[in-house]
């Protein structure tokens, strides 16, 4: 790869910003290579492009910050062992969010074993709910704050109440864009059961959160 | 394949959307239907392109709100061919309920996307790299399952020798060749009537076994959810 060559070379002269600049310009697939081809920094690459989108799919999947931190930390540890295993014929942000959505069924399915577990939860997002209002902008009328945060909260809650495999098909293509295909491949089902799960998602949550929105 | 040969005869001339009950054994009948809509993955495709088809020729009439909150997945995420999406917009267009509908959902959305967290700074790859390799020499280290757990092993081996006894009496039997259209499984009217000795269980098959476009979740919900939005009597019937 003529960019990457260019980069190594500049990098003897000190230049590893240009390596990463380099690795930010390849498709995910070239990055897999160049990691497959012993350039450890790719991975870094990886983490950068991916950990905000699964920090956001795994936390709306499990409910919670710490937790989705942990797991997608784990969902680069297990791609980075086994990525030499992966198929290259396959998209890759297919099979990383997979393993995402994978580990955040497993903590679920825990959780619901585990009820203390869920209790803790519960405790620690009780500590934040109350803690005291922090106004951002003197000026705004306080009501229109406690309002807005209201809103949020319920509008959260509401992604909260779907069951799993609803919430699942619906955090996926609402909030990471991703096509039916793809949701089909990481969930596991066909297109049919994608799209009812999507319908009807959609339907609850729009219900749910109804009276809130004007 | 949980179904006899002979039952699958009554299988392959169904409707897509046709009702079949497997007389007295809601369970097996639920997850044959199911396996089939997963083996047959081609006319399962090929059922999804005759809905969509069949959604762009009847909405190149009058759309109603029921036609809308069917056809509002596909719309959204615009699956429907060029007429059929424009005749939703035109409803939504004209229609205060489907669009308060449509508004509230992308609303509920965009506050979601806008509340995205941030994470926090990046684990260092060579940290990723140690955790791998602890992770690796684990797993390499770790006895086999049946050393850590062996009463669960047993267990889960005995229950799995009564499974089978219990599914197949005979002996397993040969998965039969298939070609069908998605077929939905649903209890049956009444097959009993409840009475001393009878009791009547609702059965609840999996939902996802009825396919897009039969379901009439959508309709239900608008009504649940709609009594400001959209009352039942203004909604027109067609
Ligand atoms: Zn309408």
């Amino acid at each position: 790869m003529a960019i990457m060559a260019q980069a190594r070379l500049d990098l003897e002269d000190g230049g590893a910003r240009q390596v990463r600049r380099a690795l930010g310009d390849l498709n995910d697939s070239e990055i897999v290579q160049e990691f497959l081809n012993g350039e450890e920094r790719a991975f870094a690459e990886v983490v950068r492009r991916y950990d905000k989108r699964l920090l956001n799919f795994v936390y709306r999947t499990v409910g919670d910050r710490e937790r989705a931190e942990d797991l997608v930390q784990e969902t680069f540890v297990r791609v980075y062992r086994h990525l030499h295993r992966f198929d290259q014929s396959k998209k890759f942000s297919t099979w990383i969010y997979t393993i995402a959505g994978n580990l955040a069924k497993n903590e679920l399915r825990n959780r619901s074993r585990n009820p203390l577990v869920l209790f803790q939860t519960i405790v620690k997002n009780w500590d934040s709910d109350f803690r005291p209002l922090e106004w951002e902008d003197a000026r705004t009328k306080p009501d229109d704050l406690y309002r807005k945060r209201f809103i949020r909260q319920k509008v959260e809650e509401a992604v909260a109440e779907l069951p799993e495999h609803h919430r699942t098909v619906f955090v996926l293509r609402e909030l990471q864009g991703k096509s039916y295909e793809e949701i089909a491949e990481i969930t596991g089902c066909n297109l049919g059961t994608v799209k009812s799960r999507l319908n009807r998602a959609r339907n609850s949550f729009a219900r749910i959160i109804e009276p809130m929105v004007d | 394949m949980l179904l006899k040969q002979a039952e699958t005869r009554e299988l392959r001339g169904a409707e897509a959307g046709s009702i079949f009950w497997r007389r007295g054994c809601p369970a097996l009948c639920g997850a044959g239907a199911k396996r089939l809509l997963r083996t047959d993955w081609t006319g399962r495709m090929a059922h999804e392109r005759r809905w969509i088809d069949l959604v762009n020729s009847s909405l190149a009439g009058r759309v109603t709100c029921d036609r809308f909150l069917e056809a509002y997945t596909d719309y959204r995420d615009e699956q429907l061919g060029v007429e059929a999406q424009r005749a939703m917009a035109e409803h939504l267009a004209a229609c205060g309920a489907c669009r308060r509908y449509d508004r509230v959902l992308s609303a509920g959305v965009d506050l979601l996307r806008s509340m995205d967290l941030e994470p926090p700074l990046p684990v260092a790859p060579g940290k990723l790299a140690r955790l791998a390799l602890d992770a690796d020499l684990e797993a390499r280290t770790a006895l086999p399952v049946v050393f850590r757990r062996p009463m669960a092993t047993v267990m889960a081996l005995a229950a799995a020798v009564f499974a089978a006894i219990a599914l197949f009496p005979g002996g397993p039997r040969s998965t039969p060749e298939l070609d069908l259209p998605a077929v939905v499984a649903a209890e049956p009217a009444a097959l009993f009537k409840a009475g001393p000795g009878i009791q009547r269980v609702p059965v609840r098959l999996p939902y996802e076994m009825v396919p897009t476009g039969f379901q009439t979740i959508s309709r239900s919900l608008l009504y649940q959810y709609g009594r400001p939005v959209a009352p039942r009597a203004a909604v027109a019937r067609p």
